[in-house]
């Protein structure tokens, strides 16, 4: 009985080896009816965190992505021709990225990529695409170096639609001046996310001359934050900057409140998140969050209403917007290309300029030969909580320095 | 957790596996194909991973679950000296792996006397730590960035591009003294000390000695497999080597057949192209892995080598009636 | 001193976290001496249940908590039936049934990634508005969560200490966990008890998904770190003995809070792992020794 099972087993496993070896090695997930080839329809990679820890990043993300493909397909393509989408799953890992990139680029040959939200991928995976010549446009992805300065050899084929993280960074920083808050804290955690925050803010805090008294730090998932939060009130600080994502940004807030500790709390992207918002209940009364996406203007509200027809998820417009975001600037600037990809792309988006749904109202991606951030001084807007529900912030400065 | 138990009676010579080895690489200088290179050089570091993990484990059946430690010990201590200091790799690589085998020994000496769950705690422990450590002591590991291991100017251009004939030569080495201390005066005062403890005891074989060699041993294979990661991706990450890293190594041993040698080696090709075979699933294939691994052990818990060693008697059963049918003597 | 106070109740509400879990595993150890790598995994099911059936679906509390255990045990049975039936019968050994626990672990993790969703997801607590309420006796205040975590895991910590040692039932689950083939002699049914506590344990695991969520969030990726938490506390305080957990996780939680606040942040976890080396190289038995270990 055990043999005649062991039998089976082997054969089975030996008629899947059979059926996917058919198949091309390196299996695609093609998101139009019908891959055909490669004259009829225009191939774009993506490539993200799709499963593990970041997936909340990744997963709506791809979302946005998906939308603007079938958006686009539905009013006729880009230059006649039908997207095809190819996504591929790096989990966060900057090697997988690599080999998932490299597939993009070798296996699926396609025109153009998309790249996704952990740094450290968008970092290991640019470099793939530079040396194809394919460009490739970051969505969320926020390190600095990631498009880099114009002698980077990287450069030229890297675009971003998302803010980079010492432009939010920046805004906070003049936020922080204009307050004059003395005695700043940041408490960050210690993902991917929260490291390279620590890093920026140190270095911009130190060209706005802004000190730092306190770093407090804790991993992700956080059982509880007191001591954190006890630290920052001991070391006397007047504004928490709290980089960590949902649950464990509630915690910072409602540590805070049952210290009865009346201090200004500022956040990142991680707070807009809806477990921010029903965990942390009315400790989050006036934090302020700087965000990508200002959901009370028309541009957001339409895309609201396409996001909801699509999907049952709790709605975390964001990531999907940028997503989105990435993936309609790709297809406006091959539009301009006529379909075409490499150099003709590459000049397509220098010249591109138009109102995204991103931002503030009026607010445009732009690039130029020597800019690749697509972000202009419109980009964030402050949200803030105002009786449980997030509200548009009406700040006097919040633009980057120039 | 001492319980009897038949290793394989499959054995692979010394020779066949170095002809082996020979032929495969042969086949990586003559093939084009990157992408088949670099998932040999997978299962090749899967094996050693896992090699080292049977010495103690396949020996004495203690379960250890932080091999990623090692892992990971191995894959930075190399690539810093080499990044970060410039060192040259024939004294980095001798130097990862001696230090990784020095931080086993201390922690062996102290942790092996240990049984069972407690010892599964403790490496667990080991293995958190050095993942925490190599997340947050970003001045040396750079923390989530990572270290990028550029292998063309570091290891210079023929070496480069033959890393994978490297990890097959490193692998080929693994399974021989695999082999060799299963057969060795070692191995089976090991497996004496598994079979009754006291006995061996008192026929003076020390067994406390042999666990610590056979852990530092496997630190050692470990932190191989590392260095030849680290130099095989271009760049290593903490998150690379995390519990579930550790958990995957357990599951190749017990998967492939503990205890042996081929067993493992079976483990290590199929856990490591299973994802290929079940890209299918789309969003599936992590939940069939899971599910494989459990049928695995519910219908075929002596591993791979135990469905390969029931075919070889099937075969020999309807190819030759010479030999008498087994009375129902396999379990 | 106020800071002290309030580190140590951070601790005590913490040590809570890692305690309930602590005693699902302890409750599994009891009657089968398995290691259940896995548990961390029933809780996160607790808690993204309780998501849905609380977050997404407004069920009543009590409805939510009533389904939220049956489903857990529901799939603690198949993991019994799997584990002990299945394999134990077969003479399994012990690294058999470990791998098969961690098959487990991944696929209840796979499921509810892929039934409920890959994100982030947040449960209300079970009692209380969402504001904090002032403890007059200890000058501090305090969210409902957290009270109501350290109150029922108290209270279960002492229901089933009771239940073990002074029942009838409790005492034949550690006659069969001590020495199987002579309970099952002197007549006790065995398989149906060890049933009894797998569903015991995935009721606790539910319950501590529903206590915990509230505080931290839930994802389906919550299960191992918290599992390895678990397991450490049973092992600091000793195996099979619900009260010994406890106060393990107790350990556990008050180590990372003070060494988080007096040492480094960042390394809170750290310190706590070494510390539980330490404990491992010292006395590996815990500080309540298993009976009959060495």
């Amino acid at each position: 009985m055990k043999k005649l099972f062991a039998l089976f087993l082997v054969l089975a496993l030996m008629c899947t080896a059979v059926g996917c070896g058919g198949k091309q090695a390196g299996n695609e997930e093609s998101q139009t009816g019908g891959g055909t080839t490669s004259g009829d329809t225009i191939k774009i990679g993506f490539v993200d965190c799709l499963s593990g820890g970041s997936a909340s990043m990744g997963v709506p993300n791809q979302e946005g992505v998906l939308l603007a493909v079938k958006e686009i397909n539905a009013n006729g393509g880009v230059a006649g021709k039908q997207v095809e989408l190819v996504c591929y799953d790096d989990e966060a890992d900057p090697a997988t990225s690599v080999t998932q990139a490299t597939k993009l680029v070798q296996q699926d040959k396609v025109l153009a990529a998309i790249t996704g939200s952990a740094s450290g991928c968008c970092n290991a995976n640019k470099q793939v695409f530079a040396d194809a010549g394919i460009p490739c446009v970051v969505s969320v992805g926020t390190a600095d170096d990631i498009v880099g300065t114009p002698e980077v050899d990287t450069f030229a084929t890297t675009f971003r639609t998302g803010a980079n993280e010492s432009y939010m960074i920046e805004i906070m920083a003049n936020r922080i001046i204009d307050k004059g808050y003395q005695h700043v804290g940041v408490i960050a955690d210690t993902s991917a996310y929260g490291q390279l925050a620590v890093e920026t803010i140190k270095k911009v805090f130190e060209r706005y001359n802004i000190g730092i008294e306190i770093i407090v730090t804790h991993e992700p998932g956080a059982a509880d934050l007191t001591s954190q939060v006890l630290s920052m009130q001991q070391a006397g600080c007047d504004f928490i900057y709290s980089y960590n994502l949902g649950a464990d940004a509630a915690l910072t807030c409602k540590t805070i409140k049952r210290l009865n500790w009346d201090v200004d709390v500022a956040g990142a992207r991680g707070l807009n998140m809806d477990t921010f918002l029903s965990l942390a209940g009315d400790a989050a009364e006036g934090v302020l969050i700087p965000t990508d996406i200002n959901i009370e203007t028309e541009k957001m509200q339409e895309f609201k209403k396409l996001y909801d027809a699509e999907y049952q998820e709790i709605g975390n417009y964001m990531f999907p917007a940028m997503g989105y975001t990435a993936a309609m600037t790709l297809f406006q600037a091959l539009e301009a290309s006529g379909g075409e990809g490499g150099e003709a792309l590459i000049s397509a988006l220098e010249k591109l300029s138009y109102e995204s749904i991103l931002g503030q109202a009026g607010a445009t991606i732009s690039f130029s030969a020597e800019k690749h951030e697509g972000v202009d001084t419109k980009r964030m807007t402050y949200l803030t909580v105002d009786s449980g529900n997030l509200v548009v912030f009406d700040a006097d400065t919040f633009e980057p320095n120039a | 957790m001492l319980k009897k138990w038949n290793p394989s009676h499959i054995i692979l010579p010394n020779w066949i596996c170095a002809a082996a080895a020979g032929i495969l690489i042969l086949y990586g200088a003559v093939s084009t194909d990157i992408y088949i290179r670099q998932v040999l050089s997978m299962i090749g570091i899967n094996y050693i991973l896992a090699a080292g993990l049977n010495l103690l484990f396949g020996h004495t059946g203690q379960i250890s679950i932080g091999q990623a430690g090692f892992y990971a010990l191995g894959a930075y201590t190399a690539s810093i000296l080499e990044t970060k200091l410039s060192v040259p790799f024939f004294a980095a690589w001798p130097a990862a792996v001696i230090l990784t085998g020095g931080i086993a020994f201390l922690l062996g000496q102290r942790i092996l006397k240990l049984h069972g769950h407690y010892l599964a705690m403790a490496t667990i422990a080991f293995g958190m730590i050095i993942e925490s450590l190599s997340t947050n002591w970003i001045a040396v590991t750079n923390g989530h960035a990572g270290v990028y291991v550029r292998s063309k100017s570091l290891l210079g251009d023929f070496l480069s591009s033959n890393l994978f004939a490297l990890v097959v030569l490193f692998a080929a080495l693994a399974f021989i003294i695999s082999n060799n201390i299963e057969y060795s005066r070692v191995g089976r005062a090991i497996r004496a000390v598994r079979e009754n403890e006291d006995a061996a005891t008192s026929v003076g074989i020390v067994h406390s000695k042999y666990k610590v060699i056979m852990f530092i041993l496997g630190a050692a294979f470990s932190a191989v497999g590392g260095m030849m990661y680290a130099h095989l991706n271009g760049i290593i990450t903490p998150e690379v080597f995390n519990l579930a890293q550790s958990q995957t190594i357990l599951i190749i041993v017990v998967v492939g057949g503990i205890g042996s040698n081929i067993g493992v080696l079976l483990g290590a090709i199929v856990i490591t192209t299973l994802p290929e075979f079940l890209y299918g699933f789309a969003d599936y294939n992590i939940l069939v892995y899971g599910l494989l691994v459990i049928l695995m052990q519910l219908f075929c818990p002596r591993g791979l080598i135990g469905i390969a060693e029931s075919l070889g008697r099937l075969l020999k059963k309807t190819a030759g009636r010479r030999t008498p049918p087994k009375a129902a003597g396999g379990k | 001193m106020q800071i002290i106070i309030q580190l140590f109740i951070s601790g005590i509400s913490a040590g809570c976290i890692y305690g309930i879990i602590s005693l699902a595993f302890t409750m599994i150890y009891n009657s089968t001496k398995i290691v259940n790598f896995s548990q961390g995994s029933l809780v996160m099911a607790g808690a993204m249940l309780g998501h849905l059936f609380l977050y997404r679906m407004k069920l009543p509390g009590l409805a939510a908590v009533i389904l939220d255990i049956a489903i857990l045990c529901v799939i603690g049975l198949v993991m019994k039936f799997t584990i002990y039936d299945f394999l134990r019968k077969k003479n399994a050994k012990d690294y058999h049934l470990v791998i098969t626990i961690l098959g487990y672990g991944i696929v209840i993790d796979q499921l509810f990634a892929l039934f409920i969703g890959k994100q982030q997801y947040s449960v209300p607590a079970l009692i209380g508005d969402g504001s904090s309420i002032y403890i007059k006796a200890l000058g501090i205040n305090m969210y409902p969560e957290n009270l109501i975590l350290i109150a029922v895991t108290v209270a279960l910590i002492i229901v089933f200490w009771i239940f073990l040692n002074k029942t009838q039932l409790g005492l034949c689950i550690q006659a069969i966990g001590f020495n199987p083939d002579a309970a099952r002699l002197s007549g006790l049914r065995t398989s149906m008890l060890i049933s009894i506590t797998f569903c015991l344990s995935c009721a606790v695991s539910a319950l501590g998904g529903l206590l915990i969520a509230p505080i931290m969030g839930a994802t389906s990726s919550m299960g191992a770190s918290l599992g390895v938490k678990g397991f450490a506390a049973t092992i600091l305080g000793g195996m099979g003995n619900p009260f010994a957990g406890f106060v393990g996780g107790l350990m556990i939680g008050l180590i990372e809070t003070f060494a988080s606040y007096y040492i480094s942040s960042t390394y809170s976890s750290v310190i706590a792992y070494l510390v539980l080396l330490l404990m491992l190289i010292i006395k590996p038995s815990g500080l309540w020794p298993e009976k009959g270990d060495r």
